[in-house]
């Protein structure tokens, strides 16, 4: 598990040294399977450390695209990172109750039988569909920067002033 | 403004269904909770409202010089609250961003206005439009990004700064309209040329009273006429020189001059006229006046190099655009052959011709070896050239890095000091 781990937060760095936004994702699952794989062999009754666990990978994923996306070329002005850190710290936050909530309602359905395991088959089916339905028209959204944008230039118009004129011919 | 997700937006969501799928299958409801965070993120970040951003743009004057600096502001309103917003002004060539951050990213909140302040460097010469801007909005979960365009276009026309010139070329001959030009002819005018005996027709203010009494016959004055003349610049624009696209080529410094000597004659109440000789042919008749040096200027703000194979020779050339007895200076590289030809044959016409050699030598840069051997072949050639067209009666003022517009001139007014305009 801790090589796992390990591997995972060496690619985490590297991630971060080549400020390339793609791999993180991959990061990101490595540490939610570490944790799985705990799960799977620990095999406790019901685990209040997911809550804590759900949170940090959350909060590991937005700080590291925050500082994937803080080496951009456009100037940000003067306290905006500092702002999306906070960001993301009320984020971390709302992630821990929501955890909690989804936890303790977890907990209550645990004994509920096969009628609540279908209903819960059925509602992460539905939640994954509409997430899917509902990402299917957004764009890949690209970098701003000064090169590449198609400088635009000033249209040229034939002098028409009397006794002037142009000939292409 | 167009959504496009942000790169988030796809690994969330792919975190999410992973997480849900990875419940189901291990049958382990803590991976649900470790899931939801994920979910709610994508779900909070798609259901978030598009920004409505507007940007106005003034421009602080719409006429400039090379080198002036222009205040250009952009005005920001927000009618929604925009977390990140990007924006990019796209800067014409022949302006640079010396104060200010363009692209910069600022955060409005919902009713909030904001102007930003770019100060640009006219560069180059030209007629420049300003105006597109590239917006890009964030909300605050981040997983959409509103992608727009906004046009307000302003247009900014850069003119050549002049190059220093103390005295100007004079033509062999003089047109008949009144001017600041000592004529070589004999007639009614302020600058004395000789005296001759009286004869019946002479108006009486024009007898020398002096002369008259000691030769004891009527001696009366000759006088030179002060004339105006006709100018032609002739702008080679079939090809250029240059080193790279941040520095000055021959054609920026050939306009230059062509924009310097004809405003100068233009203040000597010359008329000028021109002719953009290249791919695509302007003229522009002779005129005087300052409206005429408007004309001239946006006329030389519209020239550049096209491209062509077609042979084009003078035959082209609008013959009012070439009046007789005019001065035609020429303005050009001499790099290729259709543009020396056409001189050649302006020369075999019988026009009075001046050409300033805007030299391209220097641009060129050559390494050891052959390289450097083709180089010399090269400048062989072109002193060849400068020497064929002295033969011809036709002076060459070289002008590059090292010798001033001025002093190339003087070497034109030397060279015609000597050399007479022979007419077959």
């Amino acid at each position: 598990m801790a090589g796992i781990g390990a591997v995972a937060a060496v690619c985490l760095v590297a991630t971060l040294l080549v400020r390339r936004p793609e791999p993180i994702v991959g990061v990101l699952a490595l540490l939610g399977a570490t944790y799985a794989l705990i799960l799977v062999i620990d095999s406790p009754p019901l685990d209040g450390r997911s809550v804590i666990v759900g949170a940090a990978l959350l909060t590991i994923g937005e700080l590291a695209y925050l500082s994937v996306e803080a080496h951009l070329a456009v100037t940000e002005e003067a306290g905006a990172t500092a702002r999306r850190v906070a960001s993301v710290a009320v984020l971390a936050l709302l992630a821990l109750a929501l955890g909690a909530t989804t936890l303790a309602v977890v907990g209550v359905l645990h004994a509920g039988g096969i009628a609540t395991e279908v209903v819960g088959v059925a509602a992460a089916a539905a939640a994954v569909g509409l997430l899917v339905l509902a990402a299917r028209d957004a764009r890949p959204s690209k970098q701003l920067d000064e090169a590449g944008q198609g400088v635009t230039e000033g249209e040229r118009t034939g002098a028409n002033e009397r006794g002037a004129g142009r000939s292409v011919v | 403004m167009t959504p496009f997700a942000s790169p988030r937006l796809a690994s969330y969501l792919g975190l999410a269904a992973l997480g849900l799928i990875a419940a189901l299958t291990l049958r382990r409801s803590e991976l649900v909770v470790v899931a939801a965070p994920f979910a709610l993120m994508v779900a909070a970040g798609l259901l978030e409202s598009r920004p409505e951003v507007g940007a106005w743009l003034t421009v602080g004057c719409d006429r400039a010089l090379e080198g002036d600096e222009v205040i250009v502001e952009i005005e920001l309103n927000a009618h929604t609250s925009a977390d990140v917003l990007e924006l990019h002004l796209v800067i014409p060539r022949g302006l640079t961003v010396v104060h200010g951050d363009n692209p910069c990213s600022l955060h409005l909140r919902a009713g909030e206005e904001r102007t930003l302040s770019l100060t640009l460097r006219c560069e180059r010469w030209g007629s420049v439009e300003l105006g597109d801007m590239r917006l890009r909005a964030r909300g605050r979960i981040g997983m959409l990004a509103w992608e727009g365009r906004v046009r307000r276009p302003q247009h900014i026309q850069i003119y050549p700064r002049s190059e220093l010139l103390h005295s100007l070329v004079a033509p062999l001959e003089t047109q008949l309209v009144t001017g600041d030009l000592v004529a070589r002819v004999r007639a009614d005018g302020f600058e004395f040329a000789d005296t001759r005996g009286f004869v019946p027709g002479d108006r009486l203010r024009s007898v020398n009273w002096r002369a008259s009494a000691r030769r004891g016959a009527l001696i009366v004055n000759e006088r030179h006429p002060d004339r105006n003349a006709d100018v032609v610049l002739f702008l080679d624009s079939f090809a250029e020189a240059r080193s790279g696209t941040d520095t000055d080529g021959t054609l920026e410094r050939a306009v230059r001059a062509a924009a310097t000597l004809g405003g100068r004659y233009l203040e000597r109440h010359d008329r000028v006229g021109l002719v953009t000789f290249g791919g695509v042919l302007r003229w522009l008749e002779p005129g005087g006046g300052l409206v005429q040096r408007y004309r001239l200027i946006d006329a030389l703000l519209e020239t550049g190099v096209e491209f062509s194979y077609a042979w084009k020779d003078v035959n082209i050339i609008p013959a009012r655009t070439l009046p007789p007895k005019a001065l035609v200076i020429a303005v050009t590289p001499l790099l290729d052959e259709r543009s020396i030809a056409a001189l050649l044959d302006l020369r075999a016409r019988g026009h009075d011709l001046a050409i300033v050699e805007v030299s391209p030598e220097e641009v060129v840069t050559p390494s050891d070896g052959l390289d450097a051997l083709a180089y010399r072949l090269w400048l062989l050639r072109r002193a060849g050239l400068r020497a064929r067209f002295e033969r011809s009666g036709v002076a060459v003022a070289r002008w590059n890095d090292e010798r001033t517009l001025d002093a190339g001139l003087e070497g034109v007014r030397a060279f015609r000091r000597r050399a007479r305009l022979s007419r077959r």
